[in-house]
């Protein structure tokens, strides 16, 4: 019978925060930087002409017709081909980024889509450009609706960021499956990467939670 | 003022204007009636730009709008739009709603346009409403508002799409009313109304339009009362029936 043993948990610590570390750093910088990548590409597919409309629609196209352990990998060994060195980690966070900004443009794009085209009309009829019309009047509208599955996207980074440790970095899983494979203790590892992953993952949820909250609080979800 | 010479509109195939020649003076109050589809919300999206025109050319103080590299934004800036829908941005408060376009694409000083929103808002009647949200305002305090807004830009001309299709009677007086005071302080308009009463009352010319052509026009009281065409007339008995 197989002993339940915590304590090596307990003597692994130290590097599993370490761990904890890298993947926090590379989950909020990705975040960020996804974040953008959806906003520019959203933009370019619901107020740019055919040209940008195109470029964002094959963008997203590929992104999410591939696995992202290409992307990843693609970035890691295919650009130092073309002479572009970068540190492990700088791919893993390009690699996130690109994945889960298509996500992000997507879900974007529902809530953009479902505010009213009188909505459009009204802002340029004003006089508002496409950016301003964007930025001031359909964006904040958007973004309310779609709160709930912009936040499964943050969710999804952090988890899918355990993924950068096939490129040598030293992440939390790496270290997971390193203590796990040392001591031939996959039980405990994986049992105390899970939780890691859930609380981590957990404090997103409890944010978007708060943001969906504040924005029903400041009155008036948008109503269409 | 506003000179529309043979302007036509479509869409893929679909034939929205046809051959449309208008010419308002300023301070005229123009009004357009006919059937529905038939082209009247088009004939004032293509006055302000909202909409392109597939041939013609419209002319807004001597300047054609429909020439390349003319700047839309500064022209739908000139001409204020109410629409049937009220179209107030709904995460915005009134007073939100009203400041935005003056801050943004006029760039008037704040204080400048505070001022000037409390005064519209006055105007039209509901400033005790300025720090609500639109969902909390009636159909007609909602369209009043929308009045304000469009007029927070200081447009040389307005236009009006059924600006109270969506209203119970009481709340239609109110709007008619606040359109009435524009027209006495000698406002240039194009109004697309149902109300015969009130086009009768203020307009200066009727415009009756139906699939996309120009079918009769002149003052109230010949469109009315002794229209020419047969058309026009089954339209006006139609609608007056109700």
């Amino acid at each position: 019978m197989y002993n339940i043993n915590f304590d090596v948990i307990a003597q692994a610590a130290p590097q599993l925060i370490q761990g904890i570390k890298t993947t926090i750093f590379i989950s909020v910088i990705s975040s960020v930087c996804a974040f953008i990548i959806g906003l520019v590409i959203v933009f370019m597919r619901t107020m740019g002409g055919s040209l940008l409309k195109a470029i964002g629609a094959i963008y997203v196209e590929i992104i999410r017709n591939t696995p992202m352990l290409i992307q990843l990998y693609f970035v890691y060994k295919a650009l130092p081909d073309l002479g572009l060195f970068l540190h492990p980690i700088a791919c893993g966070i390009i690699a996130l980024s690109l994945y889960t900004g298509a996500y992000i443009s997507e879900v974007l794009r529902s809530g953009v889509n479902s505010v009213t085209s009188q909505q459009y009309e009204a802002a340029r009829g004003l006089g508002l450009n496409k950016w301003q019309t964007f930025r001031l009047i359909i964006f904040p509208q958007a973004i309310r609706i779609v709160i709930p599955p912009l936040g499964s996207q943050f969710i999804n980074l952090v988890k899918n960021s355990s993924l950068v440790s096939f490129i040598a970095v030293t992440d939390l899983f790496y270290f997971i499956y390193k203590g796990a494979v040392d001591d031939f203790r996959f039980f405990e590892f994986f049992i105390a990467g899970a939780f890691v992953y859930m609380t981590l993952t957990g404090i997103i949820a409890v944010i978007f939670n708060r943001i969906e909250k504040m924005f029903k609080l400041h009155g008036r979800e948008a109503r269409v | 003022m506003i000179r529309l010479e043979n302007v036509s509109k479509y869409y893929k195939n679909l034939c929205v204007l046809k051959d449309i020649n208008v010419n308002i003076e300023k301070g005229n109050i123009i009004s357009l009636i006919g059937p529905s589809g038939c082209g009247k919300s088009t004939f004032l999206k293509c006055i302000n730009g909202l909409t392109s025109v597939t041939e013609g050319k419209i002319y807004i103080d001597d300047l054609e709008i429909t020439a390349k590299g003319v700047d839309l934004n500064k022209i739908r800036s000139e001409v204020g739009i109410v629409f049937q829908q009220f179209n107030l941005f709904p995460h915005l408060t009134v007073r939100e709603n009203i400041n935005l376009a003056p801050v943004k694409v006029k760039k008037m000083p704040k204080n400048d346009v505070e001022m000037q929103t409390m005064y519209l808002l006055e105007k039209v009647g509901v400033l005790d409403k300025i720090d609500k949200y639109p969902d909390q305002l009636s159909g007609g305090q909602a369209q009043r508002v929308a009045i304000a807004r469009s007029l927070a830009m200081q447009p040389k001309i307005m236009l009006f799409d059924e600006p109270t299709s969506a209203l119970d009677p009481q709340m239609t007086l109110e709007v008619l009313d606040t359109i009435k005071d524009l027209a006495k302080e000698g406002m240039t308009m194009v109004v697309v109304t149902h109300e015969m009463g009130f086009a009768k009352e203020i307009a200066d010319k009727v415009i009756f339009l139906s699939r996309g052509k120009i079918i009769e026009e002149g003052e109230p009281s010949k469109i009315f009362d002794n229209p020419e065409k047969k058309i026009t007339e089954d339209f006006i008995n139609s609608v007056l029936k109700h």
